[in-house]
């Protein structure tokens, strides 16, 4: 088993700088190698009035992209699409289906209710190593659910709980996950157990992957807020193996209206520890407080983030008008760049995968006008983008995007 | 309530003018040898003009008599007639008649005097009417009965005692209120429901459709269900029991005893138990364990699973004590119920999430005073008075730390306890204060006119504990407060030789609510929310009898709801309060027909009902899930709308064969264009998703008397039922080939009783989806399969 672990470990370590690690967002060499079957290169789920539905389309940009009539019932927004099978959790399940010429095709399912009695997994992350990590914050009592499923088998191949250790007196509030190499790496949120007490530092806990032993606790005074993002991760792994990782520091996120002070950064983990020498201040970028609430990695150091204004907050359903602002963020020169696009409730997207021929593909819900796909040219500045195919109507709510092929 | 007084005021005067104009009367109640009150029969005071017809109740009035001697002739088709010498000197000469069949005039006419039933469905209101005289003996539910009625569809959730849902023509949920005896059926607990009740213990079920009349004192805009149980002058007693498939028993015991003095007792109660542990296999019926690298393993028709945590027991006792008959009072009744229910909870929405120790228990204590007259003051003021105080007390016990599977085995450990949820186990008690208070009155004016007044209060107290109280549900164990007036207003009347009626009437409903929110600045923090609404109500119902064979009837009401007590303050468990939620509107109309009963040379007889039905309705109440664990919140949704329409045919030979056929189709939309920010809906004009929209029920049932032995009777029905798919989504999202869907069922039901020549004492068998079919009226929650019982039922009367 352990021989296995170091192959895989190898392996993958061979093809960092050639792959983008989520492969959903694979390059084009990857793309030429795999036929995608028709009608299944991306997958665009959607949020209508509380119903989840999905379909799939070869093209995002010319046509316009329907659910009336085609596509599947139920959410994919927390889903995962590898090797030409998309996996999404069900009722109780975590669902495998294999994309066709026919459509997505039924294959298996795993019961997550037997894996995780009396939780769920909020997380699936695809490790690029041919797993899903699946995971959940902790409960009271410290402990978060996780699982590691082999996609060859489509069997678990580890499972259980993570005691997340005690920092100065706090517990683990808020966890999120992400694999690099032989480690994983726990974005949290400390604090008292009822929400206060909040850290007033970043915390990341570094586990063995994927025995999950050896827990290491690694601190950053940059600012606080939680390391583990809210609907997207916090944290990305670049072509190098070097993570970035942004804060959630918003009042309306941890409570604390002190802490909420502290500034909006990205900050960087090399060798297993904190670069304190990396310290990216996006709020110095803006003339009031702001926060991160969601963001994708693009590839050569691009982000792409859901800016949202402290002030624009009077209520949490506010985060879900058009108050979020999408921005490029160079991690490399440290630029932050406000595209022109539309604002709109960018909070409820969960899934932004797909990236091709140096293009992000984003979708834009504006909250009372219509759903479309947006194309960017990565780095390419504000106006460095396209409006591409749209959705049916505008109750439509773009939630996830994946790229399949 | 100004209103109320007013209308009061309107009556009292009323009152003493009919008063002055007062004579001799003679007035009295005509039933059948077993007690039974006969609609419909003629009473003339021999060579004068003189005379009247029994009402629903069996009673008559002849006033204005000059004193002296009289002979009172009394006829009705299949009884004996009876000519009665009677002397008129007193004011007020009550006369009270028993007839006796025809037995030698029913075997030539083969037609009989009117029942309720059918006098209830000549009414221009859309209304079936159910005599459950041949069926009580049978091991049947309520809901099963109603479900082989036109446009009635009854959604269950799995077995006996098993959660219900109600749809008359398309309309569904809680806009369908239940009564009993004209008594909103809210207060008494779960135990004494729909699904619960005896059939034995109910002589007629009334079934209102899209237009509720002003008497069924609620605001049921979608349709109503009156449960009409015996009122006997005379003693009985009455006992059945019932056993069969799952390990179910019913018991049932009902009777009465009526002193000389008028002082008179009655007792009903029941009790249920059912294991409920019927196979089930297919979708969400799964099991995964490590030996399986936790891929779940599907359980199979040849391979099912057995439910094992589905058993249900509930006991319930109904004392009346009190007085019939008397001059003061046709009934002053002060009754005790008390019921006692225990089940346990298989499964959360779906069966893809199965529980193992969870359970629901309830107590109900409801005391209560009913008070009955007619005539009351004056002739033709009826009054019927009813107020009760109810005490509830449900708990949810979802305390296990052990999560199951399909197979009944222990599969891991929750660490915060509770199968349910994810905030941990949960013990908690729901405590329901409840007062209701109704007054229904109707006086007879000239002219045939008849002014009709209900006026409901209703008022709850919900509170909670739980001593492992999370701080979500902090809202529901401090009090939350729902009331709401009704006040109904009729005028009802007869015209062209009884030919054509007409009721005419006005709804008030006035609706209060504390709801209490949770919010969160610096720590958590209850916000009471107060909101008061009025609505007004109006509407009409009118039928022409233009022959014997032919009666046109129409109906139409624009009414509201409002909502109900777990629609509003949520249940602590699995429904969340609403303090912003709004009252149901809708505007209904009926348009129907009876043809028939047309005889086709001399042994035949086909009758017909045709009705069509136009809904519209807005702010729909809907159940809306907002988690992954299917918890979720009563939300107001707009708008839906449409046609539909029920064919009733049922042919008889000789009256002893009799096939029945009913259709029942729906074209309900969803005709929200634009929601409330503007955005255009995609699923507008779409066909109403998750409802039922094809239904048909066929029957045949024959009755034979003295096969094995003289003066025995055997009762034989064989029932089907067919339901044709419906999709759980908008039909039209997605592709046809990847929806949800509720598969279409086709059912057959039979049985067969036996009654001894004593007439005491049945025996009945039954069973029930004979070919046991895979059975699903909800997504995902399949239904018991084939099911056999056997009851035996005795009865004694005077």
């Amino acid at each position: 088993m352990k021989t296995n672990r170091l192959l895989k470990t190898i392996t993958l370590n061979l093809f960092l700088g050639l792959t983008i690690i989520f492969t959903s967002c694979s390059s084009d060499d990857d793309a030429a190698t795999v036929v995608s079957p028709e009608n299944s290169k991306y997958l665009v789920s959607a949020d209508v009035d509380g119903s989840g539905y999905y379909t799939t389309t070869d093209d995002l940009l010319e046509n316009s992209i329907s659910i009336i009539g085609s596509g599947y019932e139920g959410y994919a927004n927390l889903g995962a699409s590898v090797d030409g099978y998309f996996y999404v959790f069900g009722d109780g399940t975590l669902e495998k289906y294999e994309f066709t010429d026919t459509g997505m095709v039924y294959q298996n399912s795993i019961s997550t209710e037997a894996l995780v009695p009396g939780s769920f997994y909020r997380y699936i992350h695809n490790t690029g190593d041919g797993e899903l990590f699946l995971s959940n914050f902790p409960n009271e009592d410290g402990d978060a659910p996780y699982a590691i499923i082999d996609l060859e088998t489509f069997t678990v191949e580890n499972y259980g709980y993570m005691t997340l250790p005690q920092v100065d007196g706090r517990s683990a509030l808020w966890t999120q996950p992400i694999v690099n190499g032989d480690e994983v790496y726990i974005g949290t949120l400390y604090g008292d157990a009822d929400w206060s007490n909040i850290a007033s530092n970043l915390i990341t806990v570094k586990y063995d992957y994927p025995s999950l032993e050896n827990p290491v606790v690694l601190q950053s005074t940059a600012s606080s807020g939680s390391t583990g993002g809210y609907r997207t991760n916090a944290a990305f792994v670049t072509e190098t193996g070097t993570i970035y990782q942004h804060n959630l520091n918003s009042s309306w996120w941890h409570g604390d209206s002190e802490l909420a002070n502290n500034p909006t950064v990205f900050v960087k983990i090399e060798n297993g520890a904190y670069d304190d020498d990396y310290v990216f201040d996006i709020s110095a970028e803006f003339s009031e407080p702001i926060n991160i609430w969601n963001a994708w990695y693009a590839g050569d150091n691009i982000m792409y983030a859901n800016v949202i204004k402290e002030s624009d907050i009077t209520a949490w359903a506010d985060l879900s008008s058009n108050i979020g602002t999408l921005v490029e963020i160079n991690l490399a020169t440290e630029t932050v760049t406000e595209l022109n696009i539309p604002q709109a409730p960018y909070v409820n997207l969960f899934k932004a995968e797909c990236i091709e021929n140096g293009k992000f593909y984003i979708p834009v819900s504006i909250s009372g006008g219509n759903a479309n796909i947006y194309e960017i040219t990565i780095g390419g500045g504000a106006n460095a983008f396209q409006k591409g195919a749209s959705l049916d109507g505008s109750n439509v709510y773009i939630n996830a995007l994946y790229r399949n092929f | 309530m100004r209103i109320v007084v007013a209308i009061l005021l309107l009556i009292t005067n009323i009152s003493a003018y009919a008063q002055v104009n007062s004579n001799r009367q003679i007035k009295g109640l005509i039933t059948d040898i077993t007690g039974e009150p006969i609609v419909g029969v003629t009473v003339m005071l021999q060579n004068t003009s003189k005379g009247d017809a029994t009402d629903f109740d069996g009673n008559y009035l002849i006033k204005n008599i000059p004193q002296g001697n009289y002979t009172l002739q009394v006829s009705a088709i299949g009884f004996q007639s009876q000519n009665i010498a009677i002397e008129v000197k007193q004011k007020n000469i009550i006369k009270n008649i028993t007839l006796v069949e025809d037995t030698s005039q029913l075997s030539k006419v083969l037609i009989t005097s009117k029942t309720k039933a059918v006098k209830m469905e000549e009414h221009g209101f859309s209304v079936d009417a159910i005599e459950t005289q041949k069926i009580k003996s049978q091991s049947l539910e309520i809901n099963k009965i109603l479900d082989n009625t036109p446009g009635v569809r009854v959604r269950t959730t799995g077995g006996i005692g098993s959660d219900f849902e109600y749809s008359l023509d398309g309309m569904s949920g809680n806009a369908i209120r239940f009564f009993i005896d004209g008594i909103p059926m809210d207060y008494y607990g779960s135990s004494y429901s729909i699904n619960n009740l005896p059939v034995s213990l109910i002589e007629r079920i009334e079934i209102y459709k899209g237009v509720v009349p002003v008497e069924l004192g609620s605001d049921a805009l979608g349709g109503a269900i009156n449960l009409v149980t015996k009122e006997k002058l005379t003693n009985f007693a009455e006992a059945s029991y019932s056993f069969g498939s799952f390990n179910t028993h019913k018991i049932a015991v009902h009777g009465q005893w009526r002193f000389n003095s008028g002082f008179t007792t009655r007792l009903s109660t029941f009790y249920t138990y059912s294991d409920n542990n019927y196979k089930v296999w297919g979708e969400g019926v799964f099991y995964g364990d490590e030996s399986t690298g936790f891929q779940i393993v599907e359980f199979t028709e040849d391979n099912p699973a057995e439910r094992f945590n589905d058993d249900f027991e509930t006991v319930s006792a109904k004392l009346d004590l009190g007085f019939t008959q008397k001059k003061w009072a046709d009934q002053f009744f002060v009754t005790l119920l008390a019921s006692d229910l225990k089940k346990g909870v298989q499964t959360a929405q779906t069966m893809s999430r199965v529980f193992g120790k969870v359970r629901n228990n309830e107590q109900t204590f409801m005391p209560s005073i009913i008070y009955k007259k007619k005539n009351l003051f004056t002739d033709g003021l009826d009054v019927n008075a009813f107020a009760a105080y109810s005490y509830t007390e449900s708990k949810v016990i979802d305390t296990s730390y052990i999560q199951y599977d399909w197979r009944g085995e222990e599969i891991g450990y929750r660490a915060s306890g509770g199968e349910m949820g994810y905030d941990g186990r949960s013990l908690f008690t729901q405590k329901d204060n409840s007062q209701i208070y109704r007054l229904n009155t109707t006086y007879q004016l000239p002219y045939q006119f008849k002014l009709g007044l209900n006026y409901v209060y209703s008022g709850l107290k919900r509170s909670g504990e739980d001593p492992y109280t999370p701080e979500y549900r902090i809202p529901y164990i401090e009090p939350q407060n729902i009331a709401s007036h009704f006040a109904g207003l009729s005028l009802e009347t007869l015209k062209f030789q009884d030919k054509l009626r007409t009721n005419l009437f006005v709804k008030f409903y006035d609706y209060t609510a504390t709801i209490n929110d949770l919010e969160y600045t610096d720590q958590y923090e209850i916000i009471e929310y107060k909101n008061n609404i009025t609505n007004w109500g109006v509407g009409y119902a009118a039928s022409y009898r233009f022959s014997n064979n032919f009666l046109l009837k129409t109906s139409l009401e624009k009414a509201a709801r409002m909502p109900s007590p777990t629609e509003a303050l949520g249940d602590g468990v699995t429904v969340s309060n609403n303090p912003f939620i709004k009252p149901e509107r809708s505007f209904n109309i009926n348009l129907g027909t009876i043809l028939g009963r047309y005889s086709i040379a001399e042994n035949h007889g086909l009758k017909i009902s045709l009705n069509s039905f136009y809904r519209d309705t807005k702010d729909k109440l809907l159940f809306t899930v907002l988690d992954a664990r299917d918890n979720g919140q009563f939300q107001n949704v707009d708008r839906i709308s449409g046609l539909g329409g029920e064919i009733d045919f049922i042919y008889d030979f000789k009256q002893k064969l009799k096939f029945n056929l009913n259709a029942t189709y729906l074209d309900l939309r969803n005709n929200l264009e634009y929601e409330e920010d503007g955005t255009k809906n995609i699923f507008y004009k779409d066909r109403m998703r998750n409802t039922p929209y094809l239904l048909a029920n066929a029957g045949i049932n024959y009755t034979t008397n003295n096969i094995l032995q003289k003066n025995s009777k055997i009762y034989t029905y064989f029932q089907s039922s067919y339901v044709h798919e419906f999709y759980l989504d908008w039909p039209s999202a997605a592709a046809a080939e990847n929806k949800r869907t509720i598969p279409t069922q086709l059912v057959f039901d039979a049985g067969m009783s036996y009654t001894f020549p004593s007439q005491n004492f049945t025996l009945a068998f039954d069973v029930s989806n004979i070919l046991n079919e895979q059975v699903y009226d909800n997504y995902r929650l399949q239904k018991p399969g084939r099911a056999m019982f056997i009851k035996i039922n005795y009865q004694i009367s005077e």
